[in-house]
C-alpha cells in the first residue's frame, strides 16, 4: 500500500483506486499524462486490502471520502475470481463508483458477463488517459442519476396486432360482399376482355399495415400498351415544355379504356381488394395502402403513426364530405393518424355506411 | 447457428419507434427506448446490440452525447450506428462523421432501403469479426 498524501489534502482531491500487480500503474499511460493536482492515486496489489479500504471509505462523512473511480487489471480480477467486484456490488454506496478494467486485448472478453459483474467499461492497456478520464466523468454523472431513476427498465411493446373482432368483422363482411361483388366483377371481366387485349387483373406492390409490402389487386382500366399510346399523343399533354413527360394530365387520358372510365368512376376497379381482405393483407376499413414512393414521404415524426393501423379499402378521408380533391395532404394524413389512434368496430361500421354515398360523389377514392 | 441479431432503437417519437419496431421486428430482436438515457441504461444492464438506430434530438441525453459516450467506450465503440435525424444540420453531420456512423439519414426516410442497409452493415460486421 502506498500513501501519497496528507489526509487533509486527500479529502479535497479526487482519488482513483488502482488494483493490479506491482507494475500496473507504470504500464498504464497515466504517469505520462498531465493531469495536474486534482487527481491522486491509491494503489493496491492485493484484492482484500483494496476491498477493506473501500469498505472503510464508505464509513466516512458523506461521499467526499469515496474514490472517484476504480481502475483494475482485468486478469488480476480474473485470478481473484472477481471477489473484489462481488464485495463492491454488495455495498450500495460503492456500486455507483465508475469501475474500469484494463486488459491487454478486448478480444475474448465476455462483455455481457463483465457488465453484469459490475465492470462499467474495459480498455486496452495502451488507451490514452484522456479517453479513460472522459469515460469516467460520464459514468460518474450517469450512474448517480441512473440509480435514482427506475423508469429506464420499462419495456415497450411495439408489435402491431390486428384485433380479433376486427378480423372477424372483415371475414364476415368480406364474404358477404363477395357475392354481389362477384357478379359485378364478372360483368367487368367480360367488358374489359371485349374492349382490349391483356390480363383483366393486376397487382401493384403497396405499403400496408406496419409498413408491410403486399400485392394490391385491381381490375385493369388502362390499355396494355399505355406507354406507346402516350408517346403518340404527347402533343395533347396539358403540361408542356420541361414538365412534359414527368407529369401527364390529359382531358380524356387516352391511356384509360372506355370501360376503364366507368369502372373507375364507381370504384369497381377496387373490388378485387376484397380478396386482399379475405387473405389478411387488408381490412375493409383502414388507412389506404400507398404506393411505395408516396409511403416513404410519410415516415416523419407523428405522421408515421398512420402505418400503425390496418390498411383498408375505405377509410376516414374517403368518406369525408369534402371529397379527396378538396382536402390537403396534411388533412388526409391527420385523418389517417386519427384513425390509427382511435378505431373501433362501431366506428368502422359507421365509416362503411358512409362509404355508400361517397361512392357516388365526384372524384377518385 | 444463426440466432437473431439485436437492434436498439433510440428515438423520442412514439410513431417512429413503433414503425421501426414493426419494420425490423420480423427479422431482428428490436428494443426501443424513448431517450438517450434509457438507451444508455439498457446498455449498462448487460445488453450488447449488434446495431443502433439513433435519433439526434432527444430529451435527457441527446443523440450526439449518446454517440460520444459509445465511441469513448471500450465495450461499445465497435457497434455500428445509423443516425435517423429530423434535420441535416451540417454541424451535426460533421460531428457524427467525426465520431463514426455507418449512415446519416434524415426523415422522411425510405424504410425499405433502411432495412436493406441494416442487413448489409450487419453482414459486413460479421465478416470483419471473423478475421
Amino acid at each position: 500500500m502506498t500513501q501519497f498524501l496528507h489526509p487533509l489534502i486527500q479529502r479535497r482531491a479526487k482519488v482513483i483506486v488502482l488494483v493490479g500487480p506491482a507494475d500496473f500503474s507504470i504500464n498504464l499511460s497515466l504517469q505520462t499524462q498531465p493531469h495536474g493536482n486534482s487527481l491522486h492515486f491509491r494503489e493496491f496489489d492485493q484484492s482484500f486490502s483494496a476491498s477493506a479500504w473501500l469498505q472503510e471509505s464508505t464509513l466516512g462523512e458523506g461521499k467526499s471520502e469515496l474514490p472517484y473511480a476504480i481502475i483494475a487489471n482485468y486478469h488480476f480480477l480474473e485470478e481473484d475470481d472477481f471477489r473484489l467486484l462481488d464485495s463492491i456490488q454488495a455495498e450500495p454506496s460503492l456500486r455507483k463508483i465508475p469501475f474500469i478494467a484494463m486488459v491487454e486485448t478486448l478480444n475474448g472478453i465476455d462483455i455481457q458477463a463483465a457488465l453484469i459483474r459490475g465492470i462499467d467499461d474495459c480498455f486496452e492497456m495502451q488507451t490514452s488517459w484522456s479517453i479513460i478520464e472522459d469515460r469516467i466523468k460520464f459514468l460518474e454523472q450517469f450512474k448517480t442519476t441512473l440509480l435514482n431513476d427506475p423508469s429506464t427498465t420499462e419495456i415497450e411493446s411495439f408489435e402491431y396486432k390486428m384485433p380479433r373482432a376486427k378480423r372477424a368483422f372483415d371475414l364476415v363482411v368480406g364474404s358477404l360482399l363477395m357475392i354481389p361483388a362477384g357478379l359485378i366483377i364478372g360483368a367487368a371481366i367480360a367488358a374489359v376482355r371485349l374492349e382490349s387485349k391483356g390480363k383483366v387483373f393486376y397487382a401493384a406492390k403497396r405499403v400496408g399495415t406496419g409498413y408491410n409490402l403486399f400485392p394490391f389487386y385491381k381490375i385493369r382500366s388502362m390499355y396494355q400498351d399505355a406507354d406507346k399510346r402516350l408517346a403518340e399523343l404527347q402533343h395533347l399533354n396539358q403540361y408542356s415544355g420541361e414538365n412534359a413527360g414527368t407529369f401527364m394530365k390529359f382531358d380524356n387520358d387516352p391511356r384509360v379504356t372506355k370501360v376503364g372510365r366507368i369502372i373507375r368512376k364507381f370504384s369497381i376497379d377496387e373490388l378485387p381488394q376484397l380478396w386482399n381482405v379475405l387473405k389478411g393483407d387488408m381490412s375493409i376499413v383502414g388507412n389506404r395502402p400507398l404506393p411505395i414512393y408516396e409511403a416513404e414521404q410519410l415516415t416523419r415524426d407523428g405522421w408515421a403513426m398512420r402505418f400503425i393501423a390496418p390498411a383498408g379499402i375505405t377509410g376516414l378521408w374517403q368518406v369525408d364530405e369534402r371529397g379527396k380533391d378538396n382536402m390537403s395532404a396534411d388533412e388526409r394524413i391527420a385523418l389517417d393518424v386519427q384513425y390509427a389512434e382511435n378505431y373501433s368496430v362501431w366506428g368502422d361500421i359507421k365509416i362503411l355506411l358512409r362509404t355508400i354515398p361517397a361512392l357516388f360523389r365526384q372524384g377518385d377514392m | 447457428m444463426d440466432s437473431r441479431k439485436n437492434i436498439l432503437v433510440v428515438e423520442d417519437h412514439k410513431s417512429i419507434r413503433l414503425l421501426l419496431g414493426n419494420l425490423l421486428g420480423k427479422d431482428y430482436t428490436v428494443t426501443t427506448k424513448a431517450d438517450g438515457f434509457a438507451g444508455m441504461a439498457w446498455l449498462t444492464n448487460g445488453n450488447i446490440p449488434d446495431l443502433i438506430v439513433l435519433d439526434m434530438s432527444m430529451p435527457r441525453l441527446n443523440g450526439l452525447e449518446f454517440l460520444r459516450s459509445i465511441r469513448n467506450s471500450g465495450f461499445y465503440h465497435r457497434i455500428p450506428v445509423i443516425v435517423l435525424s429530423g434535420n441535416d444540420d451540417e454541424k451535426d453531420v460533421a460531428q457524427c462523421d467525426k465520431m463514426g456512423v455507418a449512415q446519416y439519414l434524415t426523415k422522411p426516410f425510405n424504410p425499405i432501403n433502411l432495412r436493406k442497409n441494416i442487413s448489409e452493415i450487419l453482414a459486413a460486421t460479421e465478416t470483419a469479426a471473423a478475421y
